[in-house]
């Protein structure tokens, strides 16, 4: 399960074409956030669903493909040019290619994503689709991670151990999460705010770094700065709804009254 | 959220004003309810013609590569919009009225996203028409003026109704039964809430409806999740329909 549950992130929304949010969206969203990790103009893109997972057998008429093509080329999921997302990619040279193999995942509707770009960078991310456009991100470059979407992100890899010198630099409200494969390390940035420039150039400077990708928020709302509520199971909410005389809208509003800061659309 | 009503309106208008589009099962029905209407060939002045209409035309929005929103699926997203645009019209609700139902709706939704998800594939239509059912109960009873607790029995009851729901959508695609179930879904939603406003008791607390959809869908075998290997999708029928719509598309 997911932290933190929002409405507009997680329930109403998201805004689409499309025929299934959980292919449609969820593939949307999986392949926009792996274009921002990768970083670099797209050249090549492969997806791979398990042969063994539920999609196997229709992520095509189900909309994954129409999905997934319009994330990786960064059209808006509500833009009437999704339509030609296939056409795009022609135009653009962007080689798109979609299987099903055999790969090590834990959820039904998992997907494996490949992606090269212009000037050679490379990642490959595992992720799942939680349904209604909800996804997780599971590995990067097979580094365990969990990303929903739903925070600033700044990803550094490195060839050597960065904890100490990291540690000092965490601007404030933010988290920082290090993932150890073999002698590779990869450092997670989490936040609720934007990342400074400064920040970024500082960190990217450091002996030991590889390469850096910041991430931009892919849902509606940014997580990390929700307010406590007086009630939590239904129980509690049902006596706080009686003692305090509120409907369930007027505490769906207080559930959900927190910024919204998505840049790209103002439907919230 | 006014402006996701606004888009979630659009796709009801956008729907009855003809959608055209080759690749799909369903062309175009939904202005033949007002047709029949005329004709006096279904009931005069039902809430249940307008509940019906709203769906069939959100879906033909959703299936002719539209805009919509997916409430909380998009496979789904027939149900809250329609029948909370029905009753809202009906009971000349105030738009600031309507978006707190809306919050309702959301907040009844989101204890379905801490719980179970929405995922079919994991769940089967339980946590898609069957959410969505719920949803709109817990928002019509809102709009009907109830308490918290009475939007969540609503909720709770029209679930109660849902549980065991398969997910086999024919040819692969969400269109059919989609369409009928989210119609139904609008339809309890609206009985449910209607039980509940006038004091029925619910009997099962939400979150234990909510463990019970978990349940149930655990011991559903794979085929009759979203996978198109089972139910009506295996049917002599489906699989002509499949053939069919493969050819067209060359």
């Amino acid at each position: 399960m997911k932290p933190h549950i929002s409405i507009f992130n997680d329930v109403i929304g998201p805004v689409m074409r499309g025929p299934s949010s959980a292919h449609t969206a969820a593939g949307w969203r999986v392949a926009n956030m792996s274009i921002q990790i990768l970083d670099d103009p797209l050249k090549s893109a492969t997806i791979e669903f398990d042969r063994d997972g539920q999609w196997a057998t229709n992520y095509e008429e189900q909309g994954t493909v129409l999905g997934m093509n319009g994330g990786l080329l960064d059209i808006d999921m509500a833009d009437d040019q999704m339509k030609n997302a296939e056409q795009t990619a022609e135009q653009r040279g962007i080689s798109i290619h979609y299987s099903v193999s055999s790969f090590e995942n834990n959820h039904p509707n998992s997907m494996l994503v490949s992606l090269s770009g212009q000037s050679g960078r490379s990642v490959q991310l595992l992720a799942a689709s939680l349904g209604g456009g909800s996804f997780i991100l599971q590995t990067v470059d097979g580094f365990s991670v969990s990303m929903n979407g739903d925070f600033h992100i700044v990803l550094l890899w490195a060839h050597g151990d960065m904890l100490n010198s990291l540690q000092d630099l965490i601007p404030p409200q933010s988290k920082l999460i290090e993932q150890k494969l073999l002698d590779k390390y990869l450092y997670i940035f989490e936040s609720a705010k934007t990342f400074s420039k400064t920040f970024v150039d500082t960190i990217n400077t450091l002996p030991l770094v590889d390469k850096i990708s910041v991430v931009a928020p892919i849902m509606p709302i940014v997580s990390g700065s929700e307010i406590s509520l007086g009630y939590s199971d239904i129980a509690s909410l049902l006596s706080y709804s009686k003692s305090n005389q509120l409907s369930l809208g007027e505490l769906g509003l207080m559930y959900e009254n927190i910024e919204v800061v998505y840049p790209k659309i103002s439907y919230y | 959220m006014e402006g996701l009503i606004d888009i979630m309106e659009g796709s009801i208008r956008i729907g009855l004003a003809g959608t055209n589009h080759d690749d799909r099962i369903l062309h175009q029905q939904s202005h033949m309810i007002g047709k029949a209407e005329k004709a006096g060939k279904i009931l005069q002045g039902s809430i249940v013609n307008t509940i019906v209409k709203y769906v069939v035309a959100i879906m033909e929005s959703k299936s002719a590569l539209e805009v919509v929103v997916a409430n909380p699926t998009a496979g789904s997203c027939g149900t809250v919009a329609a029948a909370m645009t029905a009753v809202a019209e009906e009971l000349q609700a105030s738009k600031e009225d309507k978006i707190m139902a809306y919050y309702a709706t959301g907040l009844a939704g989101a204890y379905f996203a801490m719980s179970t998800g929405f995922s079919a594939e994991e769940h089967g239509c339980q946590v898609e028409t069957g959410a969505s059912a719920g949803m709109t109960a817990a928002g019509i009873v809102d709009l009907f003026g109830g308490t918290a607790e009475q939007a969540l029995g609503a909720a709770s009851i029209a679930i109660q109704n849902t549980i065991g729901l398969v997910c086999d959508p024919i040819a692969d695609r969400v269109e059919a039964p989609c369409l009928g179930k989210n119609t139904s879904a609008a339809v309890n939603a609206l009985s449910s809430a209607t039980m509940a406003s006038s004091g029925f008791a619910y009997l099962i607390p939400l979150d234990q409806v909510l463990e019970t959809v978990s349940r149930v869908s655990a011991q559903m075998p794979s085929c009759h999740k979203c996978t198109g290997t089972g139910g009506l999708a295996i049917t002599p029928a489906a699989l002509e329909l499949k053939k069919e719509l493969q050819a067209n598309k060359g």
